[in-house]
């Protein structure tokens, strides 16, 4: 080691820069776990609080239904209501099969819109046209095309219709020819009738004729015909205020009744489906058909939904649907519909988690049932595939990537009444991962100055203790404090007490005497305060500490500052330094590692290319001991 | 990147073995070069667990500990050869 003199602002400048600089590592390490565990632990448990409170809420309203359900699931109005006989109801069939001819008449004109270039023949000859002009109507009905002005039938369900002359019905059903000519003039035409049947008998039925405004290629111009049978539709001829009360009081989309066989037999509120059979094949892809059938089999109340309407429907609805019995028989089922107006506001009525939440629902399926606040996905349609819904009958709260594929920080709750899952969404990036960006570059542009400063500071220290040291004015204790330190310091160095200046300024402070002199007990001491001193401050930063890894670590600290020491006690040697800068090694490695190891450990790993430059230290420090040792062996 | 570090670790296992082993054999004393021999062995060891993946954490603290009796060793040699 050479002389310490003249070189104070050297080791001052690289004493306060590593002080800084270690000090920013903590900070960094600081800054980075707080926003990794704390925020993140602070947003998941708020997310948490959110979905359950939210799908609390949904709970509540699914249960408020329930009650309404059981209610009238007692009520003996419902039962009188449903011990009625059903009767056939015409009105009903002619609402049922005008909204049905509205339906196809549009689906056809789309379709020869969609593709100008058919001929009629072309058309005969494709399924999908097919599917779409020959459809069911009511339990038996159904849909056909005609020529508008030949009045040749072109599509029918029965083989012996297609290319039948509608007019050599004239004088066997003159209703029904009647109709057809009416059609072929005004454009449309509607009404009951009379028709033979493929076994000879002869039904009463209702249709309505519209003529399509759009020709085929070839110049034919065809209408579509939809009809029913009458007897098909059966309601109950009554009315009840009660019901209609209770419906507008709890402000419910609507209330049915169901009979035995399947009829939605009674509606508070007339509309689609009203005297039509839920087994009937028309009806099997509706919501409330679907329900039905789970009642039935189960003989308990079910809620289901979303389902949109097979009537022109637009809003989702839920249904819940109850058996209703008297004395152990049943009598038939009541069923309320709502739309999902209340269960929209609930999600989306909006928390202050963070700018980038999104909480929605997905049904048994899998598929979105709600708008999604950041996102034009269409409800009903889309399906969410994502780690969020499949771990939706678990707790807790996961990191995954949404359906966009974006990092999020998700929570679920599953709701059993539906079936459904609430999910609640933020987006990690934007939550942690950009604050702790902006924090770590304002953090760096605030320390970078500071540790300049701090090396400033050391350099100009120095430089005074160079000066005065040169001048010879610290070669004695400052005459102010000396009494004071004198006896300690005789002490300290293990001089003689005896013999030591009493009255005059002390002896010279050098560093190298100093540590040289010190005896062992204070060098422990010494170590032991750094040490502790130091598993405190690693304390201060992370939650619990892992003993085995920090306890070794400090005691391989204390060993290495011993060894620093040792230094100062060698004679004079070229080779000292090796020592000094390998056992310097080692301490820096252990003060850098152990921090670093704990992060790893109780934060969250990191890349292993972060533990490089304290490795190389590591390795730096064993090769300069051991240069010391070959050197100093010469 | 860990390639890096395994490369880090066998270069310096390699250069402590080779400096230890020779020290040994020219200054005739075992003992004092014998813990740098070990920590060339020890960091050999580290390269292939990094190279296998990262070991279970009672490994860590066995490794560590060996590293503590290790220092512990240098520093009674540093001692013993300064005479005090």
């Amino acid at each position: 080691m050479g002389k310490i003199r003249r070189k104070f602002k050297y080791l001052f400048t690289a004493g306060f820069l590593i002080i800084g600089i270690i000090g920013g590592v903590f900070l960094f390490a600081y800054n980075d776990y707080f926003y990794n565990t704390k925020i993140m632990n602070e947003i998941s448990s708020n997310l948490i609080k959110v979905t359950e409170e939210k799908s609390e809420k949904i709970n509540d309203y699914l249960e408020a239904i329930e009650r309404d359900i059981k209610i009238l699931q007692e009520s003996d109005e419902i039962k009188e209501f449903l011990k009625e006989d059903l009767v056939v109801d015409e009105s009903v069939i002619k609402m049922d099969v005008d909204e049905r001819a509205r339906i196809i008449s549009k689906e056809i004109e789309n379709y020869l819109r969609a593709r100008p270039e058919m001929t009629l023949k072309k058309l005969q000859e494709s399924s999908e046209f097919q599917e779409i002009a020959v459809q069911p109507v009511g339990s038996n009905g159904y849909s056909f095309l005609f020529d508008s002005q030949s009045l040749i039938n072109y599509f029918h369900k029965e083989p012996r219709r297609i290319g039948y002359d509608y007019n050599t019905m004239e004088k066997t059903f003159p209703e029904l020819w009647n109709m057809f000519k009416e059609t072929s003039k005004k454009g449309f035409s509607e009404g009951f009738y009379y028709r033979d049947e493929p076994d000879g008998s002869t039904s009463y039925k209702y249709g309505k004729f519209v003529q399509i405004p759009v020709r085929t290629v070839d110049g034919v111009g065809m209408s579509v015909g939809t009809t029913a049978y009458v007897d098909d539709y059966k309601t109950i001829q009554k009315d009840s205020k009660y019901l209609k009360n209770f419906n507008k009081k709890k402000d419910y989309h609507n209330l049915v009744l169901i009979s035995l066989e399947g009829y939605e037999s009674y509606m508070v509120k007339i509309m689609g489906g009203f005297g039509t059979n839920l087994n009937w094949e028309i009806n099997l892809k509706d919501g409330l058909s679907y329900n039905y059938f789970r009642v039935k089999e189960k003989q308990n109340i079910y809620f289901y939904g979303p389902y949109i309407g097979i009537c022109g429907d637009i809003n989702p609805k839920i249904s819940v649907i109850a058996p209703v019995y008297e004395s152990g028989e049943l009598l038939g089922y009541v069923s309320l519909i709502n739309e999902m107006d209340e269960i929209y506001e609930i999600t989306e009525k909006i928390t202050d988690i963070s700018k980038t939440e999104e909480i929605y629902l997905v049904n048994m399926d899998g598929l979105l049932i709600s708008s999604l606040k950041y996102s034009d996905l269409d409800i009903m349609v889309q399906s969410i595939n994502t780690e969020n819904v499949e771990e939706c009958s678990k707790e807790g709260i996961i990191i995954a990537d949404n359906y966009e594929g974006r990092e999020i920080l998700g929570s679920h709750k599953y709701i059993e009444k539906m079936g459904w899952c609430l999910l609640g969404e933020v987006d990690k990036n934007e939550t942690i991962n950009t604050p702790l960006r902006e924090s770590t570059r304002r953090n760096l542009l605030i320390l970078l100055p500071i540790v300049l400063i701090l090396a400033l500071i050391g350099f100009f220290t120095g430089d005074y203790f160079d000066k005065r040291y040169k001048e010879g004015k610290v070669r004695e204790f400052p005459c102010g404090i000396k009494r004071k330190f004198q006896p300690w310091y005789c002490k300290l160095m293990g001089g003689d007490c005896v013999t030591y200046p009493k009255e005059k300024c002390g002896r010279v402070i050098k560093i190298r005497n100093f540590f040289a002199n010190l005896k062992l007990g204070y060098l422990i001491t010494v170590a032991l305060i750094l040490a502790i001193g130091y598993f405190f401050l690693i304390n201060l930063f992370f939650d619990y500490i892992i003993y085995p890894l920090v306890t070794f670590g400090l005691l391989s600290l204390i060993i290495s500052f011993f060894i620093f020491f040792q230094g100062f006690k060698l004679k004079y040697s070229r080779s000292k330094k090796y020592l000094f800068l390998g056992a310097g090694a080692i301490i820096l490695y252990h003060l850098v590692h152990i921090p670093m190891e704990q992060y790893f450990n109780t934060v969250r790993p990191f890349n292993i290319l972060y533990w490089t430059p304290t490795i190389i230290l590591y390795i730096l420090g064993f090769l300069f001991l051991l240069i010391f040792l070959r050197r100093s062996l010469k | 990147m860990i390639i890096l570090n395994i490369i880090i670790y066998l270069v310096a296992s390699i250069i402590i073995i080779w400096g230890s082993t020779t020290a040994m054999i020219e200054k005739k004393k075992i003992g004092l070069f014998l813990p740098f021999f070990t920590v060339g062995i020890l960091f050999c060891f580290n390269s292939a667990f990094i190279f296998y993946g990262l070991p279970p954490e009672y490994f860590f603290a066995a490794s560590k500990f060996l590293f503590l009796l290790i220092l512990f060793w240098i520093l009674i040699i540093m001692r013993r050869e300064n005479g005090n």
